[in-house]
């Protein structure tokens, strides 16, 4: 199969050309034939999808699993073998890491040179009408992400669109490593034109792409925070273009 | 949420549609998975395969909203089905103790048939190099054009598309010679 026929095959599963005109263009091959070829074409392609779903569910998904339900309770005398196991991958671990991190040294320093943490939203709770959110955002204020990722997911699976919840969910995401899930989660604040958090997710989207390392994705971002000087991250954008161009 | 919107959402991949479907069925499947031999971490699996087997065939269009049952009973249905699959393959079956609510699981069973197959080429791509599994996700899964991948990849778009190529070549060649050794 060549590279031709793959891409036709692909424009007739997107419904961009008949399948008249593919067997035209496939005419040495039968009918069977090019059927099989077809039908490989788009179950590959949706087990690739499918796989990127599975990694969207576990970000997105709360997990279960508590964290003493993963502790092995191992028999003494196993112990020092394992012992020395656990010291030998230790000892690989760290030099590994080491070596990643020599590598990715000057991503993260970025990162945290241009780092924002929110601090949150001073909400009282005598004056929230909303007690769930009330208790999200107190944990976020805590910085315990892990909790307020739980809780704003359940508020936004619960509520209608709402960029509060959206903005802090994508940010406690972020801030947790989850750079996937937080993308998806803070281009929803974008979407509320009047958004009192919207250059705030703008800037967050900044740093996705810098702690992903995604240099052309970041200067784009960059680029449409410096096309408005006013801007509340404009002069960090303005220096982070700086750092991106050497 | 109407029977159109979750098909919508899942069709679109959509987040807040995933989400909805946690919350409203969670318990329902952690209660089945419990009383036959499981625990809530096979339970979130269950329901992680019975979104991806659902999703898989609203894609490829094998799964249509239909008037006489619920898309919540046919995504149901296929987590205790994939459950039941589970427990046979380690020999742990007894009796499943569940009431499926549909009359008819033909429908049931061929896109759970469908869903095999494409686990099944899901782990033979799990098998490819990790920059041929990096470029066909972009392409495939985050639907980005060649041309936005070599920018993303430094490299030029010619090469972009040659390597997606040699990618699924790559997977082809892996895929006829797991089923010739079958």
């Amino acid at each position: 199969m060549n590279a031709i026929l793959i891409e036709n095959i692909e424009a007739f599963l997107e419904e961009k050309m008949s399948f008249k005109d593919l067997q035209e263009i496939a005419k040495n091959m039968g009918v069977t034939e090019l059927e099989e070829k077809i039908n490989w074409v788009r179950n590959s392609s949706t087990a690739i999808e499918a796989t990127g779903l599975r990694n969207q569910l576990k970000e997105i998904l709360p997990s279960t699993i508590t964290e003493e339900a993963k502790v092995v309770d191992f028999e003494p005398e196993q112990k020092s073998k394992i012992g020395k196991w656990l010291w030998a991958a230790a000892s690989v671990l760290i030099l590994v890491t080491a070596y990643w991190g020599i590598n990715r040294n000057q991503e993260t320093n970025l990162y945290a040179k241009y780092e924002y943490i929110d601090p949150g939203l001073p909400v009282l709770m005598s004056q929230s009408d909303n007690h769930l959110l009330y208790d999200a955002l107190t944990y976020y204020s805590e910085e315990n992400y892990v909790v307020a990722e739980s809780k704003l997911l359940k508020l936004q699976a619960d509520a209608t669109s709402n960029d509060t919840i959206s903005y802090f969910l994508g940010a406690s995401l972020l801030y947790q490593g989850k750079t996937n899930a937080a993308k998806e989660v803070l281009k929803q604040v974008q979407e509320f034109s009047n958004s009192s958090f919207k250059q705030k997710a703008e800037w967050l989207l900044v740093l996705v792409s810098v702690k992903e390392n995604n240099v052309e994705k970041a200067k784009i971002s960059v680029g449409k925070i410096l096309d408005s000087p006013t801007h509340e991250f404009f002069e960090e954008a303005q220096s982070l273009q700086q750092d991106l161009n050497q | 949420m109407t029977d159109q919107e979750i098909f919508d959402g899942i069709s679109q991949k959509d987040n807040h549609t995933f989400l909805y479907l946690y919350e409203k069925y969670k318990d329902r499947i952690i209660s089945m998975v419990k009383k036959n031999s499981g625990n809530e971490d096979d339970a979130l699996d269950i329901f992680q395969e019975g979104l991806i087997a659902l999703w898989t065939n609203i894609s490829q269009g094998k799964f249509k909203v239909q008037d006489n049952a619920k898309i919540a009973t046919y995504f149901y249905t296929l987590c205790r089905n994939i459950w039941i699959n589970k427990l046979r393959k380690s020999k742990n079956i007894q009796s499943i103790e569940d009431n499926s609510q549909l009359e008819d699981e033909t429908d049931v069973s061929a896109m759970e048939e469908f869903y095999e197959q494409i686990k099944k080429l899901e782990n033979l791509f799990a098998k490819l190099s990790e920059s041929c599994k990096k470029l066909l996700n972009l392409f495939y899964y985050e639907k980005i054009s060649l041309k936005e991948i070599s920018i993303q990849l430094d490299i030029t778009e010619k090469t972009a598309k040659n390597n997606k190529y040699r990618c699924m070549q790559n997977l082809r060649s892996i895929y006829r010679t797991e089923n010739l050794g079958q």
